[in-house]
């Protein structure tokens, strides 16, 4: 080829001219990167869950009530296919965020990727995106699959507040989708700040527990101002002995959450610790009544999207940060 | 078209000075040698040329005013850093084909002679290819995407001398296909000679030279006399470097004008690239630039002995 | 250029001394060391923190005599600072998480990065062979870990040692041979640890490449934690619970008729009632249940759903009836236990496994790293 005619470009077309500033490298061609590039870690992390998915699929639940000593190879598998639940956003952050960016970093493959036709902000987008929505998408299937698995077994008759515990409300379909987005978008950020693989795992790995902790032992809490009623039918046995049968069973949805209890005046104020100390008599005489603050069950479904609604927002927002990252930075 | 032109560009990291206020202006159409020790700042000033770093202060530009790093500079400008980097997990096919998907310009059927024509199996993984291969591979990449220019750096670094004799091979055919511009940094002087046409001398972070080959060779001879005090007229002369060998003192003058008579006592000869890089070299505070909108001109105005 | 020879001194020849590669290996590992002192010291300082609490609440708890005298304060203090089903096991799982951590972040990538950024070839060019430097390594970073661990262990008994009293004798509240607590004293946490650092190293060194060494260290420390434990405390398939099972002591189960722990939910309150605190002496473990008939021979799980179904109603209406009834066909209930006082030999027991899997690995890891290919 002489140097005067012009080179072919893709399926020999003609170049485009030289002035042209619109051209871009096409989505798909990108998202052929990504795949070829991801398609072994994606394939091991979705392998954990997969594995929960078929088990669920294939044994039944424990029935709700049965407990260690009935059948204790269904509860503990319970217990596994959580744990394996639970296990897939950290994962998800420290294979497929942390490495994202943080590994080409080291082993200078940034530098190639960086200097060829398709500028830093498509090439990260491409990659962080197409890889977030399958794995969200995934989680909500997987979410929907627990809670049919459950609700199979009968535990949707669960004792009061069952449902909010920790382990269980951050794998509903869409509060799963969310952690696992965020977990990713976690990693990703770290792995561009701290550009090297095992540190930004370890830091990934830390922030993501201190988020998730701070969640199910407080914030969850308060997405909405907690309520405070009287316990029906409570007896009060003494000051620091009270019981009360919290029947919200009847439907198949969940109990309240109850944040606490105490006892209090009708008028809602709690009583003294000194106050504490008097009798059964005392208490029926004066009409007291055990107080509790909580979360209703009507808002089960409002705390669901809350939680979803801000864990995508900040993904969003650390996906854009490291765009704003690596923009700026050298490779 | 200028190929590259900087104006008091200096890159700073944390402390140290990579590169300090260098002021260059490559015209197109060269093959430009960037001869430096290890830590003069070449990498640096490439790395600033494709993009990956940004300046401390000062300007760069390539290919006629293109911001490096912009969507037309990368996709005129070819680049391949040090060590070649590749993903060494892919197969070779698929590394061609992913670098294919990453650019708007791509010449399949090129690349795939061109490594059919060098023995690389397509379907061998890029870690398991030797070093020479791994290097020609990502000359292809960088080739197949029909740049105006390519920037490489350290190519040879790595390579035995076979392979160093098969990527200068190569890269010459491609020069001479598509008439394409290189610039490639090399600490390897003797290799210089044969192919490149533009040098570019960086030390310690400063320009230290930048001409013409041709120019600067015109400009440059040995002087061979005898030892002890001999007066040279230094208006017109400038003493690059002076070594004493015994009885005899071996000078490399620089000469404001050609065809000067030669002082008396003294036979000239002509210099080697060789003997004018590691002259300059060794005295990092000798150097002569050309201005920012000059060719190489034989002690030009900035000038320093 | 005059050559000048210098002949080598006696100091040369010899190979470095082991300080030497010592300090050389704190150099390299740094942050790592670091940053794991840094999550140890954290954990501890958490530990401490609601350890304070917890004695503090414990000591009031014994002030008030609360096992006996059941104030109403004893109440508040049994469900708050010394909650033992959340806090405790909160705790527990928490730490547990730490050996996991050391194989994964200390462990996998201590030979893979090597391998994986090239720098084994220059680890290669060394006077000290591959094997010497990487047993060094394992040694500095495994003492660091051993000794970091085993404070960590030592807090964790000492912060949940008030749970463990005011469990005494009761079936609620903690027992030490929970799985939880089993494998998170001062003794297990360090083997735990080097145990995952092992199986991490060994990952780094056959698989050269970091990411894969790392989910491979994760599988295996996880493979190594369900196999050693199972997923419940009765589970016969872990090595713990079969190692439980190693001459259990016997005794018959009571109050109830039907022992402490079978009872189906619609069997009247005064066959249940009885049944609640288990008989074995404070401090031991249940290993095994069962019903023996006539002759004492123990009863087929068939032959205890047969037995069940064919109760009439009648009898379980009194608790005299229920008794002879069960008399009547000479059925026991039994139960097998291990006593306190073993409790020390079992953790050394399982201890002793453990860390000779942690060290086969480590061997394993020295030898194939220094093998020419």
């Amino acid at each position: 080829m002489t140097a005067s005619a012009p080179p072919a470009g893709l399926r020999g077309e003609p170049l485009r001219p030289a002035g042209e500033k619109s051209a871009r490298v096409a989505w798909r061609r990108l998202a052929w990167v990504t795949w070829r590039q991801q398609r072994t870690a994606l394939a091991g992390l979705l392998a954990l869950p997969a594995v929960a998915a078929i088990a669920m699929a294939a044994i039944a639940a424990p029935d709700y009530g049965s407990s260690y000593t009935d059948d204790p190879a269904r509860v503990g598998l319970k217990s596994a296919v959580v744990l394996l639940l639970q296990l897939t956003p950290v994962l998800a952050g420290l294979f497929i965020g942390a490495p994202l960016i943080a590994r080409e970093a080291e082993q200078g493959t940034l530098r190639l990727a960086w200097t060829q036709g398709a500028d830093r902000t498509r090439w990260l987008l491409c990659r962080t995106v197409p890889v977030m929505v399958l794995l969200a998408l995934a989680a909500a299937g997987l979410g929907l699959e627990l809670r049919w698995w459950l609700r199979a077994g009968g535990w949707a008759v669960w004792y009061a507040g069952g449902q909010w515990l920790p382990q269980f409300f951050s794998l509903n379909p869409l509060p799963f989708a969310g952690w696992v987005t965020l977990s990713v978008s976690l990693g990703l950020l770290l792995g561009a700040a701290i550009r090297r693989t095992v540190p930004a795992m370890a830091a990934m790995l830390a922030c993501y527990a201190a988020l998730l902790s701070a969640t199910s032992l407080w914030w969850r809490h308060g997405y909405l101002s907690p309520l405070l009623r009287v316990v029906p039918h409570a007896t009060i046995v003494s000051g620091g002995g009270y019981g009360y049968g919290v029947g919200f069973s009847r439907g198949s949805g969940p109990g309240p959450y109850i944040l606490g209890t105490r006892l209090g005046w009708p008028d809602g104020r709690p009583l003294s610790a000194s106050q504490l100390n008097h009798t059964a008599a005392w208490f029926r005489e004066h009409h007291i009544a055990v107080w509790m603050t909580y979360q209703p069950s009507n808002r089960y479904s409002t705390f669901q999207f809350i939680e979803f609604g801000w864990l995508v927002a900040l993904s969003a927002l650390l996906v854009g940060l490291t765009v704003v990252l690596i923009s700026r930075r050298a490779a | 078209m200028k190929l590259m032109e900087t104006s008091g560009l200096t890159k700073r990291f944390r402390r140290t000075w990579a590169l300090r206020d260098c002021t260059l202006a490559i015209p197109a159409g060269h093959v430009v040698a960037l001869v430096g020790p290890n830590g003069a700042g070449k990498t640096t000033l490439l790395n600033l040329a494709v993009g990956l770093l940004r300046p401390t202060f000062g300007r760069i530009s390539v290919l006629g005013g293109e911001k490096p790093g912009s969507v037309a500079a990368r996709r005129r400008v070819g680049f391949v850093a040090q060590d070649a980097p590749l993903y060494g997990h892919l197969p070779a096919g698929d590394m061609l084909h992913l670098a294919r998907n990453l650019n708007l310009t791509w010449d399949e059927e090129r690349a795939r002679d061109r490594l059919a024509d060098l023995g690389i199996p397509l379907a061998r993984k890029v870690r398991q290819l030797s070093g020479g291969q791994r290097a020609q591979l990502a000359l292809t990449v960088a080739l197949a995407k029909r740049p105006e220019v390519l920037i490489l750096d350290e190519p040879l670094a790595s390579l035995d001398p076979l392979a160093r004799h098969d990527f200068m091979g190569s890269l010459m055919a491609a020069v001479a296909e598509d008439g394409l511009s290189v610039v490639f940094s090399s600490h390897v002087v003797s290799e210089l000679e044969r192919i490149a046409d533009y040098l570019v001398v960086l030390n310690e972070g400063r320009l230290q030279l930048a001409g013409e080959v041709d120019v600067l060779l015109g400009a440059h001879h040995i002087l061979t006399g005898p030892g002890g005090e001999m007066a040279l007229d230094s208006k017109r002369i400038a003493v690059v470097q002076a070594t004493q060998a015994g009885a005899q003192a071996h000078l490399l003058v620089r000469t404001s004008a050609a065809d000067q008579p030669d002082p008396p006592g003294w036979l000239s000869s002509p210099a080697t690239l060789e003997d004018l890089v590691l002259a300059y070299l060794r005295d990092p505070k000798a150097s002569v630039l050309p201005g920012p909108d000059l060719t190489a001109a034989a002690g030009g105005q900035a000038a320093r002995a | 250029m005059t050559g000048v020879t210098s002949v080598p001194t006696e100091q040369d020849a010899r190979s470095p001394s082991r300080a030497g590669l010592a300090l050389a290996t704190w150099r390299q590992h740094r942050t790592a060391i670091a940053g794991l002192l840094i999550v140890f010291a954290a954990v501890a300082i958490g530990l401490i923190v609601t350890g304070i609490q917890t004695h503090r609440a414990y000591a009031i708890y014994n002030q008030h005599h609360c096992i006996v005298t059941r104030l109403p304060m004893c109440h508040q203090i049994v469900i708050g600072p010394m909650n033992a089903s959340s806090w405790a096991l909160g705790k527990l799982t928490g730490a547990a998480v730490l050996p996991v951590l050391a194989g994964i972040f200390i462990g996998a990538p201590l030979m893979a990065r090597e391998f994986e950024t090239g720098a084994f070839r220059f680890s290669l060019a060394q006077g000290v062979s591959i094997r010497r430097q990487l047993a060094c390594k394992l040694l500095v970073l495994g003492t660091v870990l051993a000794v970091a661990s085993a404070a960590v262990g030592a807090l964790i008994m000492w912060d949940v040692s008030p749970y463990e009293h005011i469990a005494v004798g009761r079936y609620s509240g903690l027992s030490y041979w929970w799985p939880a607590y089993f494998n998170n004293t001062v003794l297990m946490l360090p083997v735990w640890v080097l145990l995952d650092f092992g199986l991490g190293v060994l990952a780094g060194v056959v698989i050269k490449r970091l990411l894969p060494a790392v989910a491979a260290a994760l599988v295996a420390a996880a493979a190594a934690a369900a196999g050693t434990t199972g997923y419940a405390t009765s589970s016969p398939t872990g090595l713990y619970s079969n190692l439980l099972r190693v001459s259990a002591m016997t005794m018959r189960d009571g109050p109830s008729p039907f022992g402490h722990t079978t009872y189906n939910a619609s069997w009247p309150q005064a066959v249940i009632g009885t049944a609640s605190y288990p008989p074995y002496p404070p401090g031991s473990v249940q290993v095994t249940s069962w019903f023996a008939g006539p002759g004492g021979r123990p009863l087929s799980p068939k032959a205890e759903l047969q037995l069940f179904n064919s109760i009439p109603d009648s009898v379980f209406r009194s608790l005299a009836r229920t008794r002879a009834w069960v008399g009547a066909r000479h059925i026991t209930a039994w139960i097998s236990y291990q006593p306190a006082d073993r409790y020390w030999i079992f953790q050394s027991v399982l201890a002793a496994i453990l860390l000779a899997v942690a060290a086969a690995a480590g061997f394993a890891a020295v030898w194939l790293a220094g093998r020419r290919r």
